[in-house]
């Protein structure tokens, strides 16, 4: 061999030597490459999977989303779930995978899917072993998933619809309690199985029990809510029912007590009846003891009408001089009948914000009281005070007063006192009214007070409503209440 | 009681001694009182016309006051009648709301009045023009 044949030989060799190597780099280039690549696919399979975390959580969605997961990202033919029913310790389908080799299968199948119950003391079902053993299995015959509930033959017939060659089956567990079993098929031979597959599937079987639990939380917290809506329905129903009992409870008591109301009135003031004076007192007696009825039953509804919310405020901008001037018209015969005297401050007022049925209400309520509660020759003053935030009304009287202890329980339903008692059960009073006004001036953003030097020396009420300034009128629905169901006017305050 | 004298009151009670008061009250300042004691009758009465005034209960054994009402926008009556007034112990709002929608012109609550004010109203409403 001459030196320049062992040259080109050599030149051959190393030609050879670099291709090789040239050769190899690429090729460990392309590999590094499609590692990177299916790590990324891992990656992203598993970004997708974690999301569903998060979005879905109504429990029938969910469990068909994983049902789903495998075959959408694996192309794999079937994915099934199926969920642990600890109580009757059975695995039971709950979910197959929309793709039409699963579709197929379950049309084909002679049990409904939903009712291949598989016992979990199955000694051979691989689905009942993976939850007993903690771990994953793989197999070549979906008999071992489907039986005993399915033949042989039948789980043959099945696989033959699938076309799949490998089913692999993995527990679903939350710190260490069995929820379930997952099953995905293939048409891959087993040892054809990429690990980036295999990893994809071990990062989702990790993370199953975690949304299965989310989801029958969830579920269990829906129905909860469901359930509460149920009783809600009811509880309305019912009130319905209390509220047509009470309308009409109220109206029967009304009739009969409208006629003794109107035969006693009758007696005492036909002309033409002579009457003793005895007869007269008793009469005149069963009349007022008769309004005092009708009122208590007016105030009473009132009451539960205030308490369940069914009052409505509607505020408006108006003179609440004019309102007690009309009041004072409305009061003044009553006022003439007892001999006492009425006097109103006339003074230039901002506009109050408030709703004016329920102020007539309260200030018929005020000036019924101090009607009841002077005597002959008395006198009740409205006066007004402003401070530019709201007008405070005030009546005060110079009738039978209260007295400091009994001041304190005054605004409380039936607070009212003792000592009064005679000038009640003669002036026809319930009791009520101080409650309603309080609920009714506050429901208005207002403030009642009550102050008296003490028996014998008159009383004065002082409420207060907001001035209509311009915050206050913008701000008006903070001043409005809606009612709580239908609205329900008040029944009229006698005097 | 010159100017009550030979109006036409129909009143439409069914209880037996609200019905007696009411009318013995109204006869004594010189109306004229016919009375129905339930729905079927009432709206009969209505129906034939005649009346100055008409004064209605809405609990009614076999009609009740709001299906009167109901049933006059249906068939009107063969003679105008005046007001129809609601006179009820049914402090119901959307009872009375009712009422007023199907063509009653006001309303009293029974309980709520002594007999002079029954007459005062009843005074009022009859002055008052046919709305």
């Amino acid at each position: 061999m001459d030196f320049s044949a062992l040259l080109g030989l050599n030149a051959l060799f190393v030609v050879v030597v670099v291709a090789f190597l040239v050769a190899v780099l690429l090729l460990q280039r392309r590999k590094l490459k499609l590692n990177l690549a299916e790590n990324n696919s891992v990656l992203e399979s598993s970004r997708r999977i974690y999301q569903i975390i998060l979005e879905d959580l109504d429990f029938h969605t969910l469990v068909q989303k994983i049902a789903d997961i495998i075959p959408n990202e694996l192309q794999f033919g079937t994915g099934v779930l199926a969920i642990l029913d600890e109580e009757r310790g059975v695995i039971k389908r709950i979910a197959a995978s929309h793709t039409r080799e699963a579709q197929e299968a379950i049309k084909a199948l002679s049990v409904p899917f939903e009712k291949i119950e598989i016992s979990v003391t199955d000694p051979n079902n691989l689905m009942a072993r993976a939850l007993r053993e903690h771990k994953s299995f793989t197999t070549t015959d979906v008999y071992d998933v489907l039986g005993p509930v399915l033949s042989k033959e039948e789980a043959g017939k099945i696989q033959s619809i699938m076309s799949t060659k490998t089913t692999v089956v993995y527990p679903i567990f939350l710190r260490s309690k069995p929820l379930g079993v997952f099953i995905a098929s293939t048409k891959k031979e087993q040892n054809k199985l990429s690990s980036y597959e295999l990893q994809i599937i071990d990062n989702f079987a990790n993370i199953m029990g975690l949304m299965l639990q989310n989801s029958k939380l969830y579920s269990s917290l829906k129905s909860t809510t469901e359930q509460l809506q149920k009783a809600n329905e009811k509880l309305k129903e019912l009130d319905r029912l209390k509220d047509d009992f009470v309308s009409v409870a109220s109206h029967e008591l009304r009739t009969p007590m409208t006629a003794i109301r109107s035969y006693s009135w009758m007696a005492l003031n036909r002309p033409d009846i002579t009457l003793s004076d005895k007869m007269k007192k008793y009469l005149s007696r069963t009349l007022i003891s008769t309004e005092r009825l009708i009122n208590l039953v007016n105030d009473m509804l009132n009451v539960s009408r205030i308490e369940a919310g069914r009052i409505e405020i509607r505020p408006q901008i108006f003179d609440i001089g004019i309102l007690v001037d009309d009041i004072m018209a409305e009061v003044t015969p009553k006022a003439n009948e007892k001999m006492v005297q009425l006097e109103v401050e006339k003074v230039k007022l901002p506009k109050v914000f408030a709703d004016p049925d329920k102020v007539h209400q309260v200030l018929l309520n005020l000036i019924g009281n101090s009607l009841k509660f002077t005597p002959t020759d008395g006198l009740i003053k409205v006066n007004f005070f402003s401070d530019g935030k709201v007008v405070e009304i005030k009546v005060s009287d110079n009738g039978v007063g209260i007295s400091k202890e009994d001041l304190s329980r005054l605004f409380q339903k039936f607070g009212r006192l003792d000592n009064s008692y005679v000038a009640a059960a003669t002036s026809g009073g319930t009791g009520l009214g101080l409650f309603i006004s309080k609920s009714l001036v506050e429901l208005m953003h207002g403030t009642i007070k009550a102050s008296s030097e003490g028996v014998g020396k008159g009383s004065t009420f002082t409420f207060s409503l907001p001035i209509a300034t311009p915050e206050i009128v913008a701000a008006s629905e903070q001043y409005t209440k809606r009612p709580v169901g239908e609205a329900k006017v008040l029944e009229p305050v006698a005097i | 009681m010159a100017d009550n004298a030979g109006k036409k009151i129909l009143i439409v009670e069914d209880d037996q001694f609200l019905r007696d008061f009411y009318q013995e009250l109204l006869t004594s300042e010189g109306y004229v009182i016919d009375s129905a004691a339930d729905g079927e009758i009432a709206l009969a009465k209505i129906r034939q016309g005649g009346f100055d005034l008409v004064l209605l209960d809405i609990m009614l054994p076999k009609k009740d006051g709001l299906h009167i009402l109901q049933d006059l926008k249906v068939q009107g009556p063969s003679k105008p009648n005046g007001q129809i007034v609601v006179l009820t112990n049914l402090g119901h709002d959307t009872v009375i709301n009712q009422a007023f929608t199907l063509g009653a012109s006001g309303y009293l609550i029974k309980s709520a009045l002594n007999p002079d004010q029954v007459l005062t109203e009843i005074k009022n409403f009859l002055q008052k023009p046919n709305g």
